[in-house]
């Protein structure tokens, strides 16, 4: 994935939040998230339908005209109505930076936080009950896991969550091992303590 | 050789046995974008501008830029094995160098590392790079001479511990053998020295290296190198890890150091490399906007440093550097305005503290017990000597500027001069020391008082010469003058002169005892005459080091001297040339006659 520039998150978050609260008044929120993600994945797919909506050089009227042709109906209104005011403000090249923002202001309203788990063998439903439970007293929102198998961890697991890296497994351990026996034979070897017989 | 197996198995169970493997926590952020030694790493919101980061590789990074969901990472080392998304650690901690006597006669990067293949530096202390120069309060004026060793330069532009002397100029003018003069100089003496060498050829610091080794100047110098082939980050920092190292031996141990950076026109072009790549808006000469604060930051370190005397209890060890010690006496602070310590502390430490608190002491009925005590740790200094390199003598360049009006004086080397066979190739009509003329020894101030004016005038006076018109006798004399007094102030590289000697020699000049001589005689004459004071009258020498005073009686001494050791040389010389090879030199010059 193309990351979406820092400079467009100001002027984005202003219309995702915007869009949010009139989701939230509506309850359509899930819905937006829905077709907002669907459409920027589209846009970054495809350049052309990038260009047309970014570029100046289109006149904006005939935009919402293909706008209204090809959403209206097929999707929810709200989105088609934000989309021709954002069309008119000449910005729907944010289209992606606002997708992204409404995701992350949506996650923050709802509570929710991304938590990666890696682990040797897949999870069991008691444990990942348990881990849920942990990481929702740890973090004090409501965790979402997303699950990975990596065997080469040979045992433990891998948590990361808020950008926090919670680290228990075999091979990180044995590493760690490997390194204090390393530094303590360095140690051994100057102080000249380590017994060799002629 | 045969080791026993079964003893290092046993070792090794036991150690095993109480390792406590602990969850692995930490802070971490992926690597979005990476190139030309930048990278923006999303997550770590809680990094702080200027933390050291981690990366999967092993090489470390510094943050530069905070924004909204990233942060602008500059990588210290093999930026080539960073890869996008990499995982990236917070440390918490800002980057610092390991410090202390161990480091003395290493090479070592702006990290620490050694260079020179002598092993691992083993320290107890560490600095962080990037600390606050001291505030006023703290400081003392520049009052003790840093001896470069040079002659036009102790006598004409003279250098104060804690002073910052800018040397400019352009490529090949010898503004780095000024530097390694000055630090060859400071053989035997009681200041460490620190080199910085920034985006230099690895073939040229290889060289100096060696040089510094040959005349034994490593035994008290420490080395840091970033050269031209090191990324533009190491070129950066690596002025400020040479003052860290310097500063630890002054707080640490009140030493006096130097440290010449070699020359921080690259270390801004490399700045300039970073703030470009991280998109930060370009100035002038495509600088960012604070390269000013880039240059002076470093040099507001220098400093010299106040000393801290006290009035303490009789059986305080003299290294003591506890200073709850002068608030020992019930009536410190009480003492009367003219002997009262100069903080509620206790302490002395501005001008004449040592005879204030003497003075104090003196009047106190319980004297016996108590005694004035010098703070060790206090009174070291930091001099800089750095260095910047000009274009085809740009002094109003962008960067020229801005450290000629944050230091405390520049050093000019000018080509013309260079290529003339003035060497050291110092302009000193545009060269200046701003605030060495109160730590010059009084012997030096005395002789070389209007040297610097008496040369630049001569200097006009010669190009007015060249037009060949009538000169009076008064202007001829000036004349003369001036020429015997440039090749009096010539001096090979790598033969510092100590100061007694400086003396002797510019003293000959001054007093007019060269003005027989031809102007190409004046340097082999100077050797020999200096040989026969070394030989025959060390104890005028020595009276001169000993004292730093030149009295009228010594003065009368050293005329006489040299007059009669002219004589002595003369009377063979006349007697084997006969007068044919005098005739021409006698001439004062063969331009002028037409």
């Amino acid at each position: 994935m193309t990351t979406v520039s820092e400079r467009d998150l100001p002027i984005a978050r202003v219309y995702a939040k915007a869009m949010l609260a009139l989701a939230e008044e509506q309850v359509q929120t899930n819905t937006l998230l829905a077709e907002l993600s669907e459409l920027a994945a589209y846009v970054e797919h495809d350049r052309e339908l990038g260009d047309f909506l970014a570029s100046p050089l289109v006149d904006a009227a005939a935009r919402e005209e293909v706008l209204e042709k090809t959403l209206r109906g097929r999707a929810s209104d709200l989105l088609v109505d934000a989309l021709e005011v954002i069309n008119r403000k000449g910005r729907l090249g944010l289209l992606r930076a606002i997708a992204q923002v409404y995701r992350a202001e949506y996650r923050e309203l709802r509570g929710l936080v991304d938590a990666r788990v890696t682990t040797a063998v897949p999870l069991t439903e008691e444990l990942r009950g348990r881990l849920l439970a942990a990481l929702a007293r740890f973090t004090g929102r409501s965790p979402e896991l997303s699950e990975r198998v990596d065997p080469s961890i040979l045992g433990g697991m891998v948590v990361e969550v808020e950008g926090k890296k919670i680290d228990s497994s075999l091979t990180t351990s044995l590493h760690d091992l490997a390194a204090a026996l390393a530094q303590r034979g360095l140690q051994e070897i100057y102080r000249g303590a380590l017994a060799f017989s002629a | 050789m045969r080791f026993k197996v079964d003893e290092i198995a046993s070792v090794i169970t036991e150690e095993i046995r109480h390792y406590r493997s602990k969850v692995d926590f930490s802070e971490v952020g992926r690597v979005l974008e990476v190139g030309d030694g930048i990278a923006r790493v999303y997550g770590l919101s809680a990094a702080m501008a200027g933390e050291r980061l981690d990366f999967e590789n092993g090489a470390s990074g510094q943050v530069f830029n905070l924004e909204e969901s990233s942060v602008g990472v500059v990588i210290l080392g093999d930026y080539l094995g960073v890869r996008e998304g990499n995982e990236v650690r917070r440390t918490g901690e800002l980057l610092s160098i390991a410090c202390g006597d161990e480091l003395i006669g290493r090479v070592v990067d702006p990290l620490g590392r050694p260079l020179d293949g002598k092993g691992s530096i083993d320290t107890q202390t560490r600095r962080p790079l990037e600390w606050k120069a001291p505030g006023i309060s703290e400081r003392q004026p520049v009052n003790q001479p840093l001896q470069t060793g040079i002659k036009a330069i102790d006598s004409m532009i003279p250098i104060g511990r804690g002073q910052r002397e800018l040397i400019i100029g352009d490529r090949k003018t010898g503004k780095t053998a000024v530097a390694l003069d000055t630090i060859l100089n400071q053989k035997d003496g009681d200041v460490v020295c620190v080199y910085v060498a920034v985006g230099q050829k690895e073939s040229t610091i290889a060289g100096l290296i060696d040089r510094l080794r040959e005349h034994g100047a490593l035994d008290y110098t420490i080395v840091v190198v970033a050269s031209a082939a090191d990324p533009a980050p190491l070129q950066y920092i690596a002025p400020y890890a040479g003052a860290a190292l310097a500063e630890h031996f002054m707080y640490q141990d009140g030493r006096a150091t130097l440290v010449v950076y070699d020359d921080l026109s690259k270390q801004a072009q490399s700045y300039r490399q970073l703030s470009l790549l991280l998109r930060r808006p370009p100035g002038r000469e495509a600088y960012p906007g604070d390269v000013f604060y880039l240059h002076s930051r470093l040099l507001e370190r220098s400093v010299k440093l106040r000393d801290e005397y006290a009035v303490v209890p009789k059986d305080t060890p003299a290294d003591s550097r506890d200073r709850s010690l002068a608030k020992m006496h019930p009536r410190g602070v009480e003492a009367p305005l003219d002997v009262r310590p100069d903080d509620a502390n206790g302490l002395y430490h501005r001008p004449h503290g040592r005879q204030k608190a003497e003075k104090w002491l003196g009047s106190l009925a319980d004297r016996e017990f108590w005694r004035v005590h010098r703070f060790p740790d206090s009174g070291g200094s930091m001099t800089a000597l750095p260095i910047i390199e000009t274009l085809e003598g740009e002094v109003s360049a962008y960067i020229p500027t801005n450290v000629i009006s944050i230091t405390d004086g520049q050093i000019y080397l000018e080509p013309d001069l260079f290529f003339a066979g003035v060497r050291p190739a110092i302009n000193v009509g545009i060269s200046v020391s701003r605030v060495g003329g109160n730590a010059q020894r009084k012997a030096m101030k005395k002789i070389a008082g209007s040297l610097r004016l008496d040369l630049a005038a001569f200097r006009d006076l010669e190009a007015f010469a060249q037009l060949g018109t009538e000169l009076d006798q008064a202007t001829q004399r000036q004349l003369d003058r001036g020429q015997r007094m440039v090749e009096l102030l010539k001096q090979p590289q790598y033969r510092p002169y100590p100061l007694a000697e400086q003396v002797v020699s510019i003293f000959a000049g001054t007093d007019g005892l060269l003005d027989d001589l031809a102007v190409g005689d004046v340097a082999r004459f100077e050797e020999v005459m200096l040989l026969h004071f070394r030989d025959e009258h060390p104890d005028v020498l020595d009276e001169i080091a000993r004292s730093g005073e030149l009295q009228d009686d010594l003065a009368d001494r050293i005329r006489r001297v040299i007059r009669d050791f002219k004589t002595e040389l003369e009377a063979p010389a006349r007697k084997e040339q006969g007068d044919t090879d005098q005739e021409p030199q006698d001439q004062p010059k063969s331009g002028q006659e037409r």
